[in-house]
């Protein structure tokens, strides 16, 4: 099938949109488009300080960092986390602020990770760097979409798919 | 697509390209010297029996995407996701008793544009192949970009050469071969993902239990076995909308009704659907096992190779490599050979040269092949991520479709104006619903807005359409 | 409520059988097709 996605069962490998993302209405199709502009500016005056900073910087351990600083949310329990950080990892998911209930989820030294299949709720997500350095937690918020619209669309496209089903079974009756 | 994913080192790769190419080019040419007119070239004789039309018809809907994207689906949508995307085998089984249908109105059809022009005139023939060839192109596109990428990703070898190698054989052996070699390698095919996914399957589950994934599902993803998971259960019949609107306006799927032999038809889209039923499952829980296993997942569209690889090792990735470029060769090949058939009858013979000789249409489909591979290998040379998107805006394109085709072929009373408002206003409002809404949608919205469409124009008309006028094609 | 771990045993079992079987049947079907002359 080409299809489909959850509609197409066609082809979201070649996609270099993160289809996660997109599935989730976060973030637009064509996220080129989208650049702000003020903060483009802000991006160029800001390059030549970074390179300072780099080559200034002594090649020492460094905490991990998340890509995006939060707060995230999802309303499908799935989302893509990136980090950057100098080696191992591990992503820690708890559902107390304290960390007190932490998961950890990935140990390695990928760059990412997709977390799914997270139930409504509040989550922290800390990362812990080779050396036990933390990065900053991260808050994501999930919030599943509406069960009675998703009933309501499944009837819709049972009622659909029934009178097709009807129409070829019952077929031509005027021949 | 992802980071450090390389599964096998690079002159193993090679090697596997290497043969495969070998033998499919092989086979399309030795199976090229039956073709004489661009019937036996486009149809294959209108002489395919049951079990090669079985096996094609299962094939080409294995895309890259049912090995691939199926643990995708799993991943994030769980157990409902997987058998979300297993619906989509309705759309072959429900095809069967129109093949039959199709068949026995359009004894002499070529294509599902002959269909549309013959059953509902110039302008709906026109939006038809607006919307069926923006669907065949981005599909096109979207494959032989996932086949340079996964290769890439799999073994290293360079996007632009993976992509260019994959292309250029299915181009080679549907030029020499035409249908015949399409069906042909498709049987082989079919066989080798069969078997690759019960083996790879089977030997996951000596490394971890059905009751450990569970187990761990439980803890860790508890949405992915929930009952009641509101984007899963909506995901249901949208993909199945999808899937019946692909495989009911599509030519690759039209030329098969018209190649297989009297009878087989409505058989083999039945059995075709039957074999594809349980691949999303028996491909996707791989994905559910990720967690259990201790594999981390950097990028979803990964899930299943980094699964398999690391359960596998070796083995495993070879195999996977093997199952991919079987899914990919067994879904391009058709949709080229599809394709220029389109191209070659109607537009071509019907609008440029009609009296066109067999043997001269049938060097025009094997140019329009060689044309159609060459401009899908300048659009995927750039690597443009938000191409293969495009290909997601078909959704509601392919839903609009679905009625005024089953209207048409059943209903004299189905008329022009019902097809075209149904395909331009499903089109139109699923499209806007893809957008203000969600891809869960669209699908779905866009066949009701068609659906409420046709039906109304055929409840108001005195239309009673001459079947006759259909067997002219 | 929640899908059991029985339900997915029977889904992953099921469908990894009903694929070999279907492997298995694609190849009996050619084989009676060919033996016949109706391969195509």
């Amino acid at each position: 099938m080409a299809r489909h996605l959850i509609g197409r069962p066609a082809s979201s490998e070649a996609t270099g949109c993160r289809q996660g993302d997109r599935q989730d209405g976060q973030g637009p199709i064509f996220p080129d488009f989208s650049v702000n502009t003020g903060r483009k500016a802000l991006f160029f005056l800001l390059l030549p300080l970074l390179f300072l900073g780099a080559s200034l910087a002594p090649a020492q351990a460094q905490s991990p960092a998340f890509k995006d600083a939060g707060p995230l949310a999802t309303d499908t329990g799935h989302l893509l986390i990136e980090w950057d950080a100098p080696g191992e990892v591990t992503l820690l998911v708890a559902k107390s602020a304290n960390l007190a209930d932490a998961d950890p989820v990935y140990r390695g030294d990928y760059d990412a990770y997709f977390l799914s299949g997270l139930a409504d709720g509040s989550y922290t997500l800390v990362l812990e760097g080779e050396g036990g350095a933390r990065s900053e937690p991260v808050m994501l918020e999930v919030a599943h979409q509406s069960l009675p619209r998703a009933l309501w669309l499944t009837l819709v496209g049972l009622i659909i798919t029934l009178g097709i089903v009807i129409a070829i079974v019952k077929g031509a009756r005027d021949d | 697509m992802t980071k450090d994913a390389i599964l096998l080192a690079p002159s193993t790769g090679y090697l596997l390209l290497g043969l495969f190419s070998l033998l499919w080019i092989g086979l399309g040419i030795y199976w090229g010297r039956r073709n004489k007119s661009f019937e036996d070239h486009a149809l294959a004789g209108r002489n395919v029996g049951l079990a090669l039309g079985s096996a094609t018809a299962a094939a080409t809907w294995i895309t890259s995407n049912t090995t691939m994207l199926a643990p995708q689906f799993a991943l994030q949508l769980g157990i409902w996701g997987m058998l979300a995307y297993s619906t989509a085998a309705f759309g072959l089984i429900l095809f069967a008793p129109m093949a039959r249908r199709i068949r026995q109105l359009m004894p002499h059809g070529y294509t599902s544009g002959d269909f549309f022009r013959l059953r509902y005139g110039r302008t709906a023939w026109g939006i038809f192949m607006l919307f069926t060839l923006f669907y065949s192109l981005t599909w096109l596109v979207s494959m032989a970009m996932a086949g340079g990428i996964l290769l890439e990703a799999l073994a290293g070898i360079d996007y632009v050469w993976g992509m260019t190698v994959i292309l250029a054989v299915c181009v080679i052996y549907t030029m020499r071969g035409g249908l015949a070699a399409v069906i042909g390698t498709d049987f082989i095919q079919s066989l080798i993902i069969l078997v690759g996914i019960v083996v790879v399957g089977f030997a996951v589950l000596q490394n971890v239990s059905v009751g450990e994934i569970h187990a761990n599902l439980t803890a860790h993803k508890p949405q992915l076995v929930e009952v009641l998971f509101p984007a899963a259960i909506m995901a249901l019949f949208n993909n199945l909308l999808f899937g019946l609107g692909e495989v009911f306006h599509n030519n690759v799927w039209w030329s098969r009704a018209f190649a297989f032999r009297e009878g087989v038809g409505s058989k083999a889209f039945l059995i075709g659907g039957l074999v594809w039923f349980p691949i999303p499952v028996a491909a996707g829980f791989i994905a559910l096992a990720s967690g259990a296993l201790g594999v981390g997942v950097p990028s979803p569209d990964m899930v299943g190779p980094l699964v398999i690889a690391n359960v596998l090792g070796e083995v495993g990735a070879v195999a996977i490599f093997i199952i991919v470029f079987c899914s990919l060769a067994s879904s391009i090949d058709s949709l080229l050979a599809a394709t220029s058939d389109l191209i070659t009858e109607d537009i071509y013979r019907k609008l440029i040269k009609p009296a066109a000789t067999p043997e001269r249409l049938k060097k025009v489909a094997q140019i329009v092949t060689l044309l159609l591979g060459l401009g899908t290998w300048a659009v995927c040379v750039p690597r443009l991520g938000t191409l293969a998107t495009v290909l997601f805006f078909a959704g509601p394109l392919v839903g609009a479709m679905i009625w005024p085709i089953v209207a048409g072929l059943y209903w004299r009373r189905a008329t022009s104006v019902g097809a075209i408002g149904g395909m331009l206003l499903g089109g139109g409002v699923g499209l806007v619903s893809y957008f203000a809404i969600g891809w869960y949608v669209a699908s779905t919205i866009a066949t009701a807005v068609s659906m409420v469409w046709v039906l109304g124009a055929a409840w108001l008309s005195n239309d009673q359409y001459d079947w006759n006028l259909l067997k002219e094609a | 409520m929640t899908f059991s771990s029985g339900f997915l045993s029977i889904l992953v079992y099921g469908a990894l059988i009903w694929c070999a079987l279907s492997a298995i049947g694609l190849g009996a079907l050619l084989v009676r097709d060919m033996s016949r002359g109706e391969s195509w």
